[in-house]
């Protein structure tokens, strides 16, 4: 029996709320822009054929980091990966920001992927320790010791509005 | 950057252009093919897209980094070069420490391996489990072996739940495994419970490969001699002293590899996360009398031979 596929308007208007998102956990997670945009094309095709009933657009961009992760690990798991080459310069953006997104790609891509994931999702992507847990399947107080393992080999001074954040994320 | 904070700013990071057109052009010839195969019609073999674009790159970059070695293979031999990249790339194997309470693992530094202690269960009954847990990592590989010529070895498995009720049910369930729970409330608004089932195995067990899958130290159940329980489980962990593991794993092709090590106690080195309750590994193993910067645990780490 064929199952009825997710329209176009749909899946653009999905792409359109949280495709920068996926691409860019994509991006933090692998460390190059082909796996990056493999992995983009991936999650919204199996948007396409998926069955769920999203109750509203932050339900459905869980979703979608969810399956954007564990394609990521996938790939990560494979031989080839890992002989692959460290992670190139940043993804193209407007030309004055380049140079600013490569500083940034640079500090969290220092990071093991564990931790540069957590980060990515905590400080790009608003999302607390809790919700970080359930979207990488860990306990939170795995993603709360990851964050503070990601500070400190970044060697970031702790004081002032950061620790008040990280207190507010405990 | 001085401030975690500004991070934030990668989110003005967008997506290429021309990829939400490339997918949803794929989405419609999914669609085609899909009208194709329900309506009777042969469909042509759906090449995902991905698949073929990291293969075209893999061939690339491997015949870079072996200085065309591919491309000379392939002249000689006749084989398409992508064929021979992925007969060099195909098969790997290797062994990492997990520490289940942070869900970490550390990979062997300079051929050592440390292993977390956090885990762990000393049952009078069912025997002494260690919490010094392992992982096999790698590619291509089918099926898992492991051996250890003093105590035994357990097996770690992680599986998701559908309600905590179920969580529940498993906990105090009569498997004769061990079962250790844990997971997100709906304060979160996410719902999500798991449970590590733990399992003693038989020296020399076979798995089919499973790389969430942990393995453990293990020796047999001592009743306690109502001393100290840090001296007690000292010399519980002491029992792994000068052991041998052997780790073998057999690939899809048939071919296997075997990894051995010799097992040490001491002082490993620890820190401590603000928030978590307990140390944390460092990774560096301490000589004898050094207590470190933080402190130290008093654990298993590997040689690799």
């Amino acid at each position: 029996m064929q199952n009825e596929l997710r329209s176009d308007a749909f899946l653009s208007s999905a792409m359109e709320s949280c495709g920068d998102a996926v691409y860019r956990l994509a991006y933090c997670r692998l460390g190059n822009r082909a796996d990056a945009e493999d992995v983009y094309q991936e999650v919204f095709l199996r948007l396409l054929r998926d069955t769920t009933d999203f109750r509203d657009m932050e339900h459905l961009k869980a979703w979608l980091l969810r399956v954007a992760l564990s394609r990521c690990t996938d790939m990560r798991r494979s031989a080839w990966f890992r002989r692959t080459a460290p992670p190139e310069a940043a993804p193209e953006a407007a030309a004055p920001e380049s140079e600013r997104y490569s500083e940034l790609w640079q500090a969290v891509g220092s990071l093991p992927a564990d931790q540069r994931t957590a980060v990515y999702l905590h400080y790009v992507e608003g999302y607390d320790t809790d919700e970080i847990a359930a979207l990488t399947g860990c306990r939170p107080s795995t993603v709360r010791t990851r964050l503070f393992r990601a500070r400190k080999k970044l060697k970031l001074d702790l004081e002032g509005y950061d620790d008040e954040e990280y207190e507010r994320a405990l | 950057m001085k401030n975690m904070n500004e991070l934030s700013e990668l989110k003005n990071v967008k997506a290429p252009d021309g990829l939400r057109e490339r997918t949803l052009s794929a989405a419609r010839e999914a669609r085609r093919e899909d009208e194709r195969t329900y309506a009777g019609h042969a469909a042509p073999h759906r090449r995902r897209f991905g698949a073929v674009k990291r293969f075209a790159a893999a061939a690339c970059a491997l015949a870079l980094a072996l200085g065309g070695w591919g491309l000379w293979q392939s002249g000689q031999t006749g084989q398409a070069p992508g064929d021979v990249v992925a007969e060099v790339i195909s098969n790997s194997f290797g062994i990492v420490a997990y520490a289940a309470d942070t869900g970490e693992t550390m990979e062997p530094n300079g051929g050592r391996i440390v292993f977390a202690a956090g885990s762990g269960a000393n049952d009078g009954e069912n025997g002494f489990f260690s919490g010094c847990l392992f992982r096999v990592t790698g590619g291509n590989i089918a099926t898992v072996s492991a051996s250890i010529d003093r105590g035994g070895l357990y097996r770690v498995e992680t599986v998701e739940l559908g309600s905590e009720d179920e969580l529940r049910d498993l906990m105090f369930s009569d498997t004769g495994d061990t079962v250790m729970g844990y997971g997100t409330g709906p304060d979160s608004g996410i719902d999500r419970y798991f449970a590590d089932i733990v399992t003693k195995v038989e020296n020399g067990f076979t798995d089919s490969y499973d790389p969430d899958v942990s393995y453990g130290l293990w020796a047999e159940p001592k009743e306690s001699g109502g001393g100290d329980m840090a001296e007690e489980v000292h010399g519980r962990i002491d029992e792994f002293d000068g052991a041998e593991l052997t780790v073998t794993v057999t690939f899809t092709d048939g071919t296997s590899e075997t990894q051995t090590m010799t097992l040490h106690t001491g002082r490993l080195a620890v820190e401590y996360v603000d928030g978590e309750p307990g140390p944390q590994l460092t990774g560096e193993v301490l000589a004898d009398g050094d207590e470190g910067d933080e402190g130290y645990v008093y654990g298993v780490y590997a040689e690799l031979n």
